[in-house]
């Protein structure tokens, strides 16, 4: 192995008696692979049987260091390149360049035990690679990005099919999702099954829940940052095809010298041609016919060109487009009436993201970062719905109604962010400011409406046309006073403008870790935060329908605090543990008004939702892991309680929230059985979501008076006893069934030449276990003129075994 | 490219992709039956009382009369009359509690009922 490394040890002597005594020093300074940097490289440093410590996104790095002769590791993929002593006196920096050829002869190893778990850093953040999210079981032949987010502490999946991520109790729109520095919307495919980040295209993805640095804003509870990687020096990509999925990934340079790279990665789902002929099946053995497709694409593209050493120019681009359809008809008659009902549904949705910046590095200290991002997100939602009723002994009764509605919202926003970063071997400042031009358009809406009593009618709504401004300011220092402490604080404000009404924010950060005793940390922290946007989500169904508001003068931005603190302790032979305690407050939630929901948006949304509502979520997190050896796994506990309040809804008093998931557990290991075989097994348990339940019914005045006696004085036989009115007596008054499932991969390796055969058989859901993905009533008219109420639970995915062949070359 | 001459088609199983609908139960459904009173004050019908019992909110529903309270009606804050129950059909299935009066507009009415398993409404 050839290696140049060049040592630039600054006072190395002269600080070996320095006045404070310390006994631990900085060591600080940059590694450059080949004259450049690319964050794809995951180059670690670290002390010899420390924890290794990521590079930033320039190469820089910053490590503690006990004073005397100590050896730093350099690893890339988690495989040790180089080893250098030091004798250290003092804080010192060191630039170290890396020669590419020579670590190539490496990578022939560097597969056989790659890191399998994310990185718990001591401030409570967690940092994600490719190789963790691909550790975990496949579902659907897909390894997801946020699946294996979701196997964090605190972290969670709604449930079987839900949209987002839940991140200690707070709903999916109050965690900020940027890829490469954009926000996106929806992060949702198929029902929420999968993640519209393409795994290939996912360089590391970063969750902040207990730390929430200044630089972020403009969600209450969380950030999920999602890098993407910059492109390989060398060619390489990979191909596979799947059950419903296929993708294709390349990346490589543009021109000899290197300066330029690219990614691309292309993904597409067509899920529909088995979803359609399986659920026509399903339907008519139910008596009934139609459909249900689904199909949708994905493309992430990055182009990093290097100007110079210290100029770097990043453009990324990512869309996907959702197309789905649910078809139902249903007929039914006897010699006492005909019943005739069509239901269909498409949805569209689709993102758009584009981001660009430029990093240019001033000096040693000063970094400017300068960059402009576009983000589009559009949701389409098409129904009709027809029925139609008639009696053989009331024709008066017969009744028809065709009902078409198309209902159109999107978001658009722009948003340009200047950033500047000083770093010294005790402290890394950050400051920033930047603003977002956001326009919405909420519920355009066309309903032709038909029916026996009206006739037909068009309703047509314009849709709601709001521009909002959104100015952003923040300055963020992250100060180690002594090698115990390491303290984060910062201050973000935002300056929200909308219907000339402006609000102003003021939020200051803080997370401090301290360092009592030999790898034992503990960490407290507490940080304001507003959102200056809503998502109106329906609680009906999980089917898509959820739009994005602006905070308006009704719908004032909502105001939030998260406090936490915990314990980590890092044990010998990669065994470390923590235990968290986190208490949120929310203030100004949103939510739908009991009996309106997203189908009946033709009204002004503003008139559907009860405002003003507070929310709190508290709970304790435990974490327990093995990141070293053959063994290596996790296990996320989570006991937790979320909760809302509304002057409006549920006679003014706090209820569960929909996620309130009391139980929350993740677990997985990994089993590397030899160099080339891995056996993975996760689970995942969570309490079942709560929902509202009817406790009791009752027959309307209407229903005995017009329907039923009328029937009895006319000497009608059995006449219909109509309709029930159901009585509520709490909102998520009931908990559905818990989500669980086991899921179980075999993953073989196989590297011949600048080959690398990849095989992998999943099995989720191992012991077939029902979640719950929807839950309807049914209702069914008797022949005596009752009428029969049930509940019905729809499950989607039971045992599922998946099989993938993965070819990746490079060049 | 040349190394695109080595992708494979890859292959793949699909054992079982398939919706599950089954019946869905909760505990909150089991609420203790309360009496449902439907009146509507019609000055050209006679003042009808229906009294019903609330059901189960998921299985079979059936109306329900309520046949054996005491329902009194009161005009003006003052006592009135006592509405006795009558059978709406012939064949005595179903029936309210109704007098032949017709309600008087700009009049105020109440009605107390008295019940032995419902208490006072």
């Amino acid at each position: 192995m050839r290696l140049i490394i060049r040592l630039f040890l600054l006072n190395l002597i002269f600080g070996a008696f320095s006045v404070n005594g310390q006994s631990v020093f900085q060591v600080s300074g940059k590694i450059v692979l080949n004259g450049r940097f690319s964050a794809d490289e995951k180059i670690t440093v670290s002390l010899l049987d420390s924890e290794p410590l990521m590079l930033d996104s320039t190469g820089f790095f910053n490590i503690e260091i006990p004073q005397g002769l100590n050896q730093i590791l350099i690893s890339k993929d988690a495989i040790p390149v180089k080893s250098i002593q030091l004798f250290i006196t003092r804080d010192t920096t060191i630039n170290i360049e890396l020669k590419n050829e020579k670590l190539l002869k490496e990578v022939a190893i560097i597969d056989s035990k790659p890191a399998t778990l994310p990185v718990h850093e001591l401030s409570g953040n967690i940092t994600l690679s490719k190789e963790n999210i691909y550790s975990l079981p496949a579902m659907l032949g897909e390894n997801d990005p946020v699946r294996a987010i979701q196997m964090q502490p605190g972290v969670q999946s709604g449930n079987e099919g839900a949209r987002g991520v839940f991140i200690r109790g707070g709903s999916p729109d109050q965690t900020l999702m940027l890829i490469d520095g954009a926000a996106v919307y929806n992060a949702s495919h198929i029902y929420g099954f999968l993640s519209v980040f393409n795994a290939d295209a996912v360089n590391q993805a970063t969750i902040y829940k207990d730390n929430y640095p200044a630089r972020f804003g403009g969600r209450l509870g969380s950030v999920i940052d999602i890098n993407t990687a910059d492109g390989d020096t060398n060619l390489r990509g990979s191909f596979s095809l799947g059950i419903i999925t296929s993708r294709f990934h390349l990346e490589g340079p543009f021109d000899a010298k290197k300066k330029t790279t690219f990614s691309l990665s292309l993904r597409g789902c067509y899920a529909g041609l088995f979803t359609s002929p399986i659920s026509a099946k399903q339907l008519k053995s139910a008596g009934q016919s139609g459909d249900i497709a689904y199909y949708f694409g994905d493309v992430n593209a990055k182009i990093v060109h290097r100007f110079s050493e210290k100029t770097k120019l990043e453009v990324s681009f990512f869309t996907n487009s959702d197309f789905y359809s649910f078809k139902q008809e249903s007929n039914s008659s006897d010699e006492f009436q005909k019943t005739e009902n069509l239901l269909h549904q498409n949805l569209y949705w689709s993102n758009y993201v584009t981001s660009v910046s430029l990093v240019h590095t001033l000096s040693k200290q000063w970094t400017m970062k300068h960059s402009i991002s576009h983000s589009y997100y559009q949701l389409t939602s098409d129904e009709t719905n027809n029925q139609s009723q008639s009696y053989a002994n009331y024709p008066n009764e017969d009744y028809y109604s065709k009902i078409h509605s198309q209902v159109k919202s999107y978001i658009n926003d722009i948003t340009w962010r200047e950033e500047a970063r000083f770093t010294t071997q005790k402290q890394t400042f950050r400051t920033g400011a930047g603003a977002t031009f956001s326009t919405y358009e909420t519920g355009k809406n066309t309903t032709t409406t038909d029916n026996n009593y009206q006739g037909q009618l068009l309703y047509k709504l314009p849709g709601e046309l709001i521009h909002s401004y959104d100015v952003f300011m923040y300055a963020e220092d992250e100060y180690r006073p002594h090698e115990r402490w390491i303290i984060n604080g910062g201050v973000h404000a935002r300056i929200y403008t909308v219907q000339q009404k402006t609000f102003v924010n003021v939020n200051p950060r803080l997370n401090v870790v301290y360092n009592p005793v030999k790898q034992v940390y503990l960490r407290v922290s507490a940080s304001g935060s507003s959102q200056n946007l809503h998502l109106l989500a329906s609680s009906s169904a999980n089917i898509l329908n959820d739009y994005w508001v602006p905070a308006t003068a009704l719908a004032k931005p909502e105001q939030g605090w998260n406090f936490s603190s915990g314990i980590m302790q890092k044990l010998p032979f990669g065994f470390e543990w923590s235990i968290d305690g986190f208490y949120r407050i929310m203030q100004n939630v949103i939510e739908y008004k009991d009996g309106t929901s997203t189908t009946s948006a033709y009204k002004d949304w503003e008139t559907q939702i009860a405002t003003g509502g507070v929310g709190r979520a508290y709970g304790t997190e435990v974490y327990f892991a093995r990141s070293k050896g053959r063994i290596t796994g996790s296990v996320a506990y989570t006991l937790a309680w979320s909760e809302r309040k509304f002057k409006e809804l549920n006679n003014g008093e706090y209820y569960p929230y929909k996620y309130d998931r009391r139980h929350n557990l993740a677990a997985q290991i990994a089993v590397h059985i030899t160099r080339n075989f891995e056996i993975g097994l996760a689970y995942v348990y969570g309490s079942g979501n709560r929902f509202s339940v009817p406790e009791i019914s009752y027959h309307s005045f209407g229903s005995i008076v017009n329907t039923y006696v009328y029937g009895l004085q006319n000497g009608y036989p059995n006449p219909p006893q109509g309709n029930l009115i159901d009585v509520f007596s709490q909102k998520n008054n009931a908990r559905l069934p818990s989500y669980q499932h086991l899921d179980l991969s075999f993953t073989y390796r196989k590297r011949v030449k600048k080959l690398e055969h990849s095989f992998n058989l999943s099995i989720y859901n191992i012991y077939n276990h029902f979640n719950v993905f929807m839950v309807y009533s049914q209702y069914s008219a008797n022949p005596n003129g009752t009428q029969t109420v049930s509940f019905k639970k729809v499950g989607l995915l039971p045992i599922t075994p998946s099989i993938s062949y993965t070819i990746q070359f490079s060049r | 490219m040349k190394q695109h001459t080595y992708l494979f088609l890859i292959f793949a199983l699909l054992l079982s992709l398939t919706a599950c609908v089954k019946d869905l139960a909760f505990s909150q459904q089991n609420a203790e039956k309360k009496m449902v009173v439907n009146c509507l004050l019609d000055e050209r019908r006679p003042i009808t009382i229906y009294l019903t019992q609330t059901t189960s909110s998921v299985g079979t529903s059936q109306i329900i009369s309520i046949n054996d309270a005491v329902v009194e009606l009161y005009k003006n804050d003052s006592f009135w009359l006592l509405l006795p129950y009558t059978f709406v059909d012939t064949a005595q299935t179903f029936g309210g509690y109704i007098t032949n009066l017709l309600p008087e507009p700009g009049t105020r009415y109440s009605v107390k009922i008295s019940h032995p398993t419902y208490g006072i409404v």
